[in-house]
């Protein structure tokens, strides 16, 4: 029997109440929807507000060491300093407060005391919104936390919880909202916020509009480190994500969000997740994902429903994959994917094997007794790849630089809407149509070396209005794609049908489990191809 | 694929696995035997593709659909065993499913899978009047005979030569 499932199995004969056996948090999420988009894209602010001042007893011995002007500073707040642990200031907090969080540790030890499932609060688990809502018997669907879980037992599943609707059916932000969580130390690294590894996040901002989190280092999660939900209005900004069980930073049903200058490293899945962008049809972008430097984590970014995203300046290297976004989860409003734009990123090197036999062994045991810095693959992902587009519609790749993939530079298939929980037949193919690749370079290093992709476009040749324009290799030598002939934009109108063996390649990655079936047979994902040209 | 326990041991949780499904079926819909008594099979809808990975030259992959006829049939992927003519079992992977849908929960969190989600990944399903997909890759041995069938428990369905 596994640590997780043993949990579950000892509180299950502790409370002979329980109908249902419930899960950890997972992709899995309660019933939500998007907020109305009336919001703003929230700014860091430097004045104003009410200071709750968090501190540690070293943090005086800390503060001498930071330079001059930062240290005065610092020494002026820590004679307002009234709080030793983040989540208090947070309960504290009025509408538009800014929580200082000065150097030091925090490992919120109050916090970690809850029971996590907690016992106090499982009448208000309820189905997760992909799965079967009518038959809640054991084993039938998973049980998530409802906001009213979350309510009653804020620290159940997370370290800091802030949450933003109070008891009232709005589903609206009315109390910690407009909140700013910052670090006062010269430099992200200087406030570290130290997960448990058994609680789902380290932070939840969960309805918490206009939520701002800057200047810090967080780590440690069983899942997410920074997770915001159902909330219009957040910005993610100079902070350190590192050594996560799955995500480094995820955005889920939420709109107005700024990802920034983060540095998102080592989670098991994705460095960032802004999954279920608003659905703004083209017209705006929801999410903004600006300067992030995403890389060693299993992937960069994942993205299920990832719409209305803009991604630009990033760099994704150096990852298992180095961006993913998707049609395939059920339960992910905003499905099927589209409208997303990337423009002026760098992607490269994502050429890590998280699938070798040494790490399929040790991944096994529970992530509590695992060494939170290794990287244990949540999915299968085809290594060696940069872009992978599954299931997406109308998504424009233009001007960036993607090279050094052992496999595919980028890669685009259609995904059936069965998989998304859709079963109308006339759905079960619009996915993949009208995706642009403009302008890019492909398999060219930043100093005009070559470095090429093993071949910088695979395409399943489905769908319709995906094209290929204006994309330049080394020196002028030929894009390589597979097929050999790509359609040139605006492409055609007529929906192409998939290639079907090419799609059937693909199932086989599907039945990848770390435990029971680690090298699907069929499946050559998780070998890395040899480097191009070497 | 990893063979955690021995050979013989798997094949009889395979078993015991199949002898649940069946009994669940029976307590639902009457029996694993229709009401004419007639034995519950499995045939493909209609010929499956077969395909060989160029990457991979020893793995070939089936893929088609399957109905049931006198009856429903609930099969766990991991229970159907894919057998050479002198009816070895080959390493294998199965999926009731036609394109790559893998599963929403992280497989790194190390809990079961819900009923729900198994069915949409295609781990388990039910087999009846209505087509449903099925996809089947397996690894040749060296010097193996070429793949013949596919085990259910119940009966076996026919690979195509190629």
């Amino acid at each position: 029997m596994s640590w997780r499932r043993g949990r579950w199995t000892a509180l299950a004969v502790g409370l002979a109440s329980l109908a249902a056996v419930p899960s950890a948090l997972a992709h899995p999420e309660r019933p939500v929807s998007f907020p109305p988009g009336d919001g703003e894209f929230p700014k860091i602010r430097t004045s104003g507000g009410p200071k709750l001042v968090v501190c540690k007893a070293d943090t005086d011995e800390r503060i001498r060491r930071l330079p001059p002007k930062v240290r005065a500073e610092n020494e002026r707040l820590l004679e307002r300093c009234e709080y030793r642990h983040i989540q208090e200031a947070v309960n504290d907090a009025p509408n538009g407060a800014r929580v200082m969080i000065m150097p030091g540790v925090y490992r919120e030890q109050p916090s970690r005391k809850f029971p996590n499932p907690d016992p106090a609060c499982e009448d208000l688990l309820v189905p997760w919104e992909g799965g079967n809502l009518t038959d809640t018997s054991p084993g039938s669907t998973r049980m998530v936390a409802s906001y009213e879980y979350q309510l009653k037992c804020p620290n159940a599943q997370q370290l800091i919880a802030i949450l933003g609707d109070s008891d009232d059916p709005d589903t609206r932000c009315d109390v910690k909202c407009d909140l700013q969580i910052e670090g006062t130390g010269a430099t992200r690294r200087d406030v570290k916020i130290i997960g448990d590894q058994t609680k789902e996040n380290v932070f939840k901002a969960d309805r918490a509009d206009g939520i701002v989190f800057t200047n810090f280092t967080v780590q440690y999660s069983d899942y997410n480190n920074i997770y915001v939900l159902e909330t219009d209005g957040f910005r993610f900004q100079d902070i350190r994500s590192r050594w996560s069980n799955e995500y480094g930073f995820l955005s889920f049903v939420s709109d107005h969000g700024i990802y920034k200058d983060l540095n998102a490293y080592g989670a098991g899945d994705a460095g960032v997740y802004p999954g279920s962008g608003p659905p703004t049809e083209g017209k705006r972008f929801g999410i903004k994902i600006i300067d992030v430097n995403a890389h060693d984590n299993l992937q960069g970014n994942s993205g299920s429903a990832a719409s209305g995203t803009l991604y630009r300046n990033n760099r994704f290297h150096d990852n298992g994959v180095g961006i993913v976004v998707d049609s395939f989860s059920s339960g992910h409003p905003g499905t099927p994917e589209d409208n997303v734009v990337w423009r002026n990123n760098d992607i490269y090197s994502n050429n890590q094997d998280y699938f070798s036999p040494e790490l399929d062994d040790y991944c096994v045991a529970p992530y509590p007794e695992r060494d939170p810095k290794i990287v244990c693959p949540a999915i299968m992902v085809p290594v060696g790849t940069g872009l992978l587009i599954a299931g997406g519609n109308d998504n424009l790749i233009e001007g960036n630089r993607i090279w050094d993939h052992n496999r595919y530079g980028a890669m685009l298939f259609f995904v059936e809407a069965s998989f998304r929980g859709d079963e109308e037949p006339e759905k079960q193919f619009d996915t993949s149509h009208g995706n642009r690749f403009v302008g890019n370079v492909m398999g060219v290093a930043p100093g005009g070396e070559a470095a090429p992709n093993g071949t910088d476009f695979w395409w399943d040749e489905g769908g319709d209005r995906n094209c290929w324009s204006d994309n330049t290799a080394h020196q002028g030598a030929a894009i390589t794609s597979n097929p050999g002939t790509l359609p040139a934009c605006p492409g055609g109108e007529n929906p192409l049908p998939t290639n079907p063996a090419k799609h059937a390649f693909l199932v086989p990655c599907a039945t990848w489990d770390p435990e029971d079936n680690p090298d699907p047979v069929g499946c050559d994902w998780m070998n890395l191809p040899p480097k191009p040209g070497g | 694929v990893r063979l955690d326990e021995p050979a013989s041991q798997a094949r009889g949780l395979r078993a015991a696995r199949l002898a649940v499904g069946c009994l669940a079926t029976a307590l639902l819909l009457g029996g694993c035997r229709s009401e004419g008594a007639e034995t519950v099979s499995i045939r493909w809808a209609e010929k499956p593709k077969q395909y060989a990975p160029g990457a991979l030259p020893r793995d070939r992959i089936a893929q088609g659909e399957v109905v049931a006829t006198g009856g429903e049939l609930e099969l766990r992927a991991e229970d159907l065993r894919v057998l050479d003519g002198a009816g070895r079992e080959l390493e294998s992977s199965v999926a009731f499913i036609s394109g790559y849908a893998p599963s929403i929960e992280p497989l790194n969190q190390l809990s079961d899978l819900p009923e729900d989600e198994e069915r949409r990944i295609g781990r388990l399903a039910t087999i009846g009047a209505e087509p449903v997909p099925l996809t089947v890759s397996w690894r040749l041995p060296r010097g193996a005979d070429p793949a013949v069938k596919i085990d259910y428990g119940e009966g076996a369905l026919p690979l195509p030569a190629g």
